[in-house]
């Protein structure tokens, strides 16, 4: 499976979607947590950024803020969502309203639970288009078709008509790709939009959101816990951990010679072969109420010494288009991209 | 000595440390639960009211003065006095007792009847035992709860007693749905197969392991039907079905002043209402409170 | 359809209820202590008087024979004569029909138009002070005797300002009825073209509809709003809002649509309480309507009355848990999906 090699080039042209220094935290009965920890980030144009963390990691609260989705009990407490020049967390709900499922959409995760229960499918997807689009019943409902279609649903006219309860689990997810790209939107935010669903499935799922978003040019945010979903279908990765991004790279840079030893550790638990390196991270990501001094892998990474305690490590880029957040970032042996399993 | 001195202030610093921090922990606890707090404090202070009757009623309760009838609220009788010359204050605190002991009574029945029934029926739900039962109880809740109530007090009789039965035996379908519907889903559960494996009989999986982690919704409802057997007693009695004159008890009371409302006196009428709407606020009130202690939304900084 | 072989089998399998419901009814007054022909003949009469009467009202014959009796008469439409008025409790219980219906309907109309929209708003306005207003009225509401508000009600409306008419009946006691097309004196006098009736019966109308509705939308009011609040939580509201969907299209046909269940339930629950239970606020406004016929039975012990009007309540209460669980498959288009 070949990528066209877009290249992480930083700063090099405008990108569509732009996160700086984002702050989401979550006040539960147990106490504060910071979820999102000053996170930047940046969305070419045309690009399928991977962005990868295990649960708990932040992952889907970036998704919910970049369409101004997040709600008590989280809060937004600070940073800017650049979008089409605009800073999307000071726009107001009703200009939100209008970017959201028209210029940003979302794939959510487990469609068949995310669709209204007690209405007809096409009715929802001709909805969203009727929505955005201003147009009449008869012309959304061609467009529904259409998408329909295009996303591979067997016998359109009569699924149109269709409750969620009656499509199987992948064809639920087709709708729900439908939904989200009738209006043609210049961001997709999937959010792990393959959970729950067989693994033969999973692939063809993934191959047409690939092949849909080729054609129209739509930048997409893939929300993922899967390096193989990553490997085969996004230009550059970002790996999150406790709500921080601790490095970003081209994809090819990272399977070959990732750097941070999280990245490295998410690597080794995958692959079947790897050259001398060993590196493992036990344990759950930690919760923080705040920002901690010194690095935020620090309890669990091996690497940790009395500096990494103390300071925060900054930005260093090890190659083109590969930016690493660690005291200790260094080169590991290369890995033969034919032992990715997806 | 220096040293035993500062032992002793350091005891003793620690016993007020200890005590300061028992009182925060009680402040945080009612800023963050003030339903439950304000109901609970009504529903007790009414039942100490009932209690302590004898005590603090400035009458006794049943003496009829017919010098001193329908006298509107003054200093000397506070809520003022019915045709009989009662004062309706010392009334309406003896009143407490009855509807409070009808109240707690009703919901300690009902709750011993309903509940292991409700735990069988959940058990084998989807079984003829089950539809049966279910089938018994759905007509039963069909028929009219008042009609039934005042027909059935009306022939049984009208002791206290008998107005306990016939309330707990309208309110123990609710007891026995809610937990039915929750032994339902758990018998499926992992601990309910664990418990299997270890080699328990049906008896004591459901009265052992199940049931005592399906009892969490009989709380709020037992609150809330305290309160509807006040209403329900009151009502009975402001027919004249209920407790037996001159036994003071709010809907009787409410009754009496009824007769002689179109004469404009009003107190005998409205002030054992306030008392019944706050003893049933009270429990209403617990009853949310205890709702929302399981709110996982709630949020606290 | 699904649907037409869901009310089907629904409908099917009320029939047992229904039997249960005569043999529980049946058996109450019979099974309760006290010989009921004592009631009819009083405590000091002759034993062979007390033989001809019980032989009289077929009492000496075996349970079961009564039973069936009973139901043979049930089929054909008779359900004993009244002791109290003289008539055939069919009839008695048809002229009060309607005046209970009348009342009832009238006040679920006014209790459910006031208590969604409040439910929403404060499921809506989690929290904040409107929320709490409402919590804090619907919650004095359910706490609050409906008998002691007709009171009040009649105090300050009737007595102290003279706003409305005298709480004796339906009518102004001058008045006679309009010509009975359904019995509801209402929409009889507008048929009828009888503008005097028809506002006479509005005015009396005015306070047990205001005691009822103010009391029952208190419990519907707050199904509302918690079925709103777990509505508005729900993950296909979060996705209609991710997709820009208008907000009144969210709250109404996601949020709303997805909590009817409960409310509908709620609402069912009201209404088949208020059938049998606005007894206390007919005794108040002195209302000629089924609780208080009811409630005059048992005081003068004619139990064939009583039990001509707990066997028509019952029956009504279950037709109208049918129609909601209808009403169920209506909303939830999963139920009837096998």
């Amino acid at each position: 499976m070949t990528r066209p090699d877009a290249g992480g080039r930083r700063g090099t042209s405008r990108p569509i979607l732009s996160i700086r220094d984002l702050h989401v935290h979550f006040f539960t009965e147990s106490g504060r947590r910071a979820v999102v920890n000053g996170l930047s980030m940046d969305l070419q144009y045309g690009e399928m950024l991977g962005l990868v963390g295990e649960a708990g990691s932040g992952k889907s609260v970036v998704g919910l803020a970049c369409l101004g989705l997040v709600r008590p009990p989280g809060e937004i407490m600070g940073g800017t969502i650049i979008y089409q020049g605009r800073d999307l967390l000071s726009l107001s709900s009703r200009d939100l309203r209008r970017i959201r499922g028209s210029h940003i959409a979302l794939v959510p995760p487990n469609a068949r639970a995310a669709l209204h229960p007690m209405m007809r499918v096409g009715h929802q997807i001709a909805g969203v288009y009727r929505t955005h689009a201003g147009v009449g019943k008869a012309e959304a409902r061609d467009k529904t078709l259409y998408m329909l279609d295009a996303v591979g649903i067997p016998d359109p006219t009569r699924r149109f008509h269709a409750y969620p309860h009656e499509l199987s689990g992948g064809m639920a997810q087709r709708v729900a790709i439908a939904a989200a790209l009738i209006c043609s939107p210049k961001v997709l935010i999937a959010d792990e939009p393959t959970t729950g669903l067989d693994v033969t499935i999973q692939a063809q799922i993934l191959a047409l959101m690939n092949s849909l978003i080729r054609e129209t040019g739509t930048a997409a945010l893939m929300l993922t816990r899967d390096l193989g979903i990553v490997a085969h279908y996004c230009q550059r990765v970002g790996v999150l951990y406790a709500g921080q991004l601790v490095e970003t790279s081209d994809t090819n840079a990272f399977f070959a010679k990732s750097a941070h030893p999280y990245s490295q550790s998410l690597l080794n638990s995958i692959f079947s072969r790897r050259r001398g390196n060993t590196v493992k991270m036990l344990g759950a990501p930690p919760t923080f109420s705040e920002l901690p001094t010194g690095c935020v892998c620090k309890a669990r990474c091996p690497w940790a010494t009395d500096i990494c305690q103390t300071e925060a490590p900054t930005w260093r880029t090890m190659g083109p288009g590969q930016e690493v957040r660690c005291h200790w970032a260094r080169r590991t042996a290369p890995v033969d991209k034919g032992n990715v399993e997806t | 000595m220096s040293v035993e001195v500062k032992a002793a202030d350091q005891s003793q610093a620690a016993h007020v440390t200890s005590r300061a921090r028992k009182s925060v922990t009680a402040l945080m606890f009612i800023s963050a639960n003030p339903v439950l707090v304000a109901g609970a404090v009504a529903t007790i202070a009414l039942l100490l009211m009932g209690l302590l009757a004898p005590i603090i009623a400035p009458y006794p309760p049943e003496t009829v003065d017919f010098n001193a009838i329908s006298l509107a609220p003054s200093p000397t009788h506070i809520f003022g006095t019915d045709s009989y010359g009662m004062d309706v204050f010392s009334r309406i605190i003896y009143a407490a007792r009855i509807d409070m002991v009808v109240a707690l009574s009703v919901v300690a029945i009902s709750i011993i009847i309903g509940t292991p029934l409700g735990a069988i029926a959940g058990f084998f739900g989807g079984t003829i035992i089950d539809s049966v039962m279910m089938r018994f109880v759905d007509a039963v809740q069909a028929f009219p709860a008042f009609i039934l109530a005042v027909m059935t007090v009306a022939i049984l009789g009208q002791r206290v007693l008998d107005v306990v039965i016939v309330i707990a035996f309208l309110h123990f379908p609710s007891y026995l749905r809610l937990v039915r519907a929750k032994v339902l889903s758990a018998r499926k559960s992992q601990y309910a197969d664990a418990a299997r494996c270890i080699g328990n009989g049906n008896l004591r999986l459901i009265f052992r392991h199940l049931l005592p982690n399906c009892i969490d919704p009989i709380f709020p409802q037992s609150s809330l039907n305290a309160g509807y057997a006040i209403l329900l007693t009151a009502g009975l009695s402001f027919i004249g079905v209920g407790v037996r004159p001159p036994t003071p008890e709010w809907g009787a009371m409410i009754n009496l002043g009824s007769q002689h409302m179109l004469t404009g006196e009003w107190w005998t009428s409205f002030f054992p209402g306030l008392a019944m709407i706050i003893a049933v606020l009270g429990f209403n009130l617990v009853s949310d409170g205890l709702q929302d202690l399981h709110d996982p939304t709630r949020r606290r900084r | 359809m699904a649907l037409a072989q869901y009310a089907g089998r629904r409908l099917l399998s009320i029939i047992p209820v229904l039997f249960l419901i005569t043999l529980i009814t049946f058996f109450i007054l019979r099974i309760l202590p006290g010989n009921p022909v004592l009631l009819y003949v009083g405590g000091f009469a002759d034993p062979s008087v007390i033989k001809s009467v019980t032989k009289l009202l077929g009492l000496d014959q075996p349970l079961y024979i009564q039973y069936l009796k009973y139901l043979n008469g049930l089929i054909h439409g008779d359900l004993g004569t009244s002791f109290y008025t003289g008539q055939p409790v069919v009839q008695d219980l048809r002229q009060r029909f309607p005046a209970t219906v009348e009342l009832t309907v009238l006040s679920m109309i006014v209790a459910v138009v006031f208590a969604i929209p409040l439910g929403i708003v404060s499921a809506l306005r989690r929290n904040k002070p409107v929320d709490h207003g409402v919590r804090l009225v619907t919650t004095l509401g359910i706490s609050m005797p409906e008998f002691w508000l007709g009171l009040l009600l009649i105090q300050v409306f009737f007595v102290h300002f003279h706003l409305v008419p005298a709480p004796i009946g339906r009518l102004d006691t001058v008045m006679s009825p309009p010509k009975t097309i359904t019995g509801l004196y209402t929409i009889d006098s507008l048929l009828t073209l009888n503008g005097a009736t028809f506002f006479s019966a509005v005015a009396h109308l005015i306070l047990p509809v205001a005691t009822l509705g103010f009391i029952f939308s208190a419990p519907i009011a707050r199904q509302t709003r918690s079925a709103m609040m777990d509505a508005l939580s729900s993950e296909p509201v979060r996705i209609a809002r991710a997709d820009g969907i208008r907000e009144s299209t969210v709250i109404l046909r996601y949020g709303l649509r997805q909590g009817l269940a409960p409310i509908v339930t709620i609402i069912g629950l009201v209404f088949s309480y208020l059938l049998g239970g606005d007894v206390l606020v007919e005794v108040v406004f002195a209302w000629p309507g089924l609780g208080q016929y009811a409630v005059l039975a048992i005081q003068h012990q004619d139990y064939s009355a009583v039990q001509g009007v707990v066997l028509l309540v019952t029956v009504t209460v279950v037709l109208v848990y049918l129609v909601i669980d209808v009403l169920y498959a209506v909303i939830d288009p999963r139920i009837t999906y096998r």
